[in-house]
């Protein structure tokens, strides 16, 4: 058999998802998230009285620093608590399976999140006329941002038994890559390109550069890759 | 068949195993035997893949069982130790799942029949969090038999479980024997008496004995036991020992009214009924018991992990 195939992601896919759904975790999260969005992308708006989600953009990889590992805290951690590893791993599933499917329903569940926001720029179009190419960019490029968050957070849940440990680890390495990008000015070049802003900025002013996405995909690669390895050092 | 070849284990200092070789064939129930913390576990992990052995070999079918043999976990059923399950979903969902991974074709069918033999109709819509500890159990065995595999790997499947619960785990063993390869690690002695064809000890990482339940009778047992009781005119202590070869002790064990019971220990190879008989009918004996004490594996298992 090989040790990669679509219908056994799918598999832990769907097991993750269900999972999510079964316990109160994925509801309560996402409206916090929805909520505190919402206001972030309302207040602007009417005090500014322009069409336009630009702050709204600004201040959003802030709220997926929280956002995410709140999603992602419980994906390894709780089955290597409960002990579900073993079952799961005796199972006819590789280590690769495991990871891809239960990365991509961590993805799946925050961008189900951010695209439960579209009802903002829809709004828009409602009151005024924004720019579509833009907004199609800035949401490109969250999407950019949570393929390499999520991946993060399920790295850092990949490495401990304790969920809030998970939360934390993974908070503060996507505020490392996040401060980098607010701090430009005091950083060398070459640090500041490691940084968010320096490549999610291009996508909210409008901007998809190749290069910008390489970033973001190969970052999200290379912790994927580290899960893979913490995942087999702690099965051996 | 499963060869396990020189395994050997660590964790940091810790030698969990040592130098472990044995074999098991086809159609056969091993009982895996041993106090807490022996190292069955462990064995069992390395059998299942789930932990990768420091050095020697696991062939399964003459298949090496290295990392990610995938194949091979297709005919593996496995009950890990303390059944974990995933708490969020009810039991439909949890062999649904199973199921699924497991390819099994017309999968709704082959879980109602699981659940008829498992005899989880009752729950099966109810959240595994909300189990007692007996139906867990059952759906944990529900899942590892989904596919029917050929081989079973349980560890301590009746641990916590009342007699009852213990019984029905044991019946659902016998139930599900036929042409599979299964292996039951458990410290409860008479289970493997029960149900098992085989029984390696482990203790301390190692192999202590192994071999039929009959074998190690043998091992242990260097001497005969017999009892013998009924209404004597005489005192066997002193009037055996003269009339027959072989013996090396008799105690007078209890003493009711004029019926007498004695234990007689004679050499391992000799059996002295036949003549004890012959000897009571000479004397006019009123016999009411006669027979060979037989050992039990908890009398094997405290003298080897002593």
């Amino acid at each position: 058999m090989r040790s990669l195939s679509k219908e056994r992601i799918l598999t832990i896919f769907k097991k993750e998802f269900r999972l999510y759904f079964n316990s109160p975790i994925a509801y309560i999260v996402i409206s916090i998230f929805l909520v505190i969005s919402g206001f972030f992308y309302s207040r602007p708006l009417f005090i500014q009285n322009y069409a336009t989600m630009r702050h709204y953009f600004d201040v959003l990889p802030l709220f997926l620093l929280f956002f995410v590992p709140a999603i992602s805290m419980k994906i390894f951690s709780e089955e290597y608590k409960t002990g579900t590893i073993e079952v799961i791993y005796t199972l006819p599933f590789s280590k690769l399976d495991i990871i891809l499917g239960k990365y991509l329903s961590v993805l799946t569940l925050v961008c189900g999140g951010i695209i439960l926001t579209l009802i903002y720029p829809i709004s828009l179009f409602l009151i005024g006329k924004p720019d579509v190419g833009m907004l199609f960019s800035s949401y490109l490029g969250v999407i950019f941002l949570c393929i390499f968050f999520c991946s993060i957070g399920v790295f850092a849940s990949s490495v401990t038994k304790n969920q809030i440990v998970s939360y934390i680890i993974a908070f503060f390495i996507m505020f490392i890559f996040f401060i980098i990008g607010k701090m430009g000015m005091f950083l060398p070049q070459w640090l500041y390109y490691a940084g968010i802003d320096f490549h999610y900025d291009n996508f909210v002013r409008g901007i998809i550069d190749i290069r910008d996405i390489i970033f973001f995909i190969s970052l999200a690669g290379f912790f994927i890759y580290l899960t893979y390895v913490s995942m087999s050092y702690r099965i051996r | 068949m499963i060869e396990i070849k020189n395994v050997t284990k660590t964790f940091g200092k810790v030698v969990a195993l040592n130098n472990v070789s044995f074999d098991i064939n086809d159609n056969e129930i091993l009982g895996l035997l041993g106090p807490n913390g022996a190292g069955k576990t462990t064995l069992m992990r390395i059998i299942t893949g789930f932990l990768i052995a420091d050095s020697g070999v696991v062939k399964i079918n003459g298949k090496l069982n290295s990392e990610e043999s995938l194949d091979l976990k297709m005919l593996i059923g496995y009950l890990p130790e303390n059944n974990p399950l995933y708490e969020d979903m009810n039991v439909y969902e949890y062999l649904d799942f199973i199921a699924e991974t497991r390819n099994i074709k017309n999968n709704k069918n082959r879980i109602k029949e699981v659940v008829e033999i498992c005899k989880l109709n009752d729950v099966l819509l109810r959240n595994i969090s909300e189990l007692s500890k007996g139906y867990r159990q059952r759906v944990g065995f529900a899942a590892a038999i989904l596919h029917d595999p050929k081989i079973l790997i349980l560890d301590e499947p009746t641990a916590g479980l009342d007699p009852n619960q213990a019984h029905e785990v044991r019946q659902l063993i016998k139930e599900f024997k036929k042409d599979k390869i299964i292996i039951l690690s458990t410290h409860i002695l008479s289970e493997v008496e029960e149900v098992a064809d085989k029984v390696v000890i482990i203790n301390k990482g190692e192999i202590i004995a192994q071999g039929d339940i009959e074998d190690l009778h043998s091992l242990v047992m260097k001497k005969n036991v017999i009892k013998i009781a009924g209404k004597f005119n005489k005192d066997l202590t002193e009037y055996l020992p003269i009339l027959i070869k072989g013996i090396y002790q008799i105690k007078l064990t209890s003493q009711q009214d004029e019926i007498k019971e004695y234990e007689i220990e004679t050499e391992k190879d000799v059996d002295i009924r036949e003549e004890l008989f012959e000897i009571a009918v000479k004397e006019k004996w009123k016999l009411v018991e006669l027979h060979r004490v037989s050992v039990s594996l908890q009398d094997i298992f405290m003298e080897l992990t002593k």
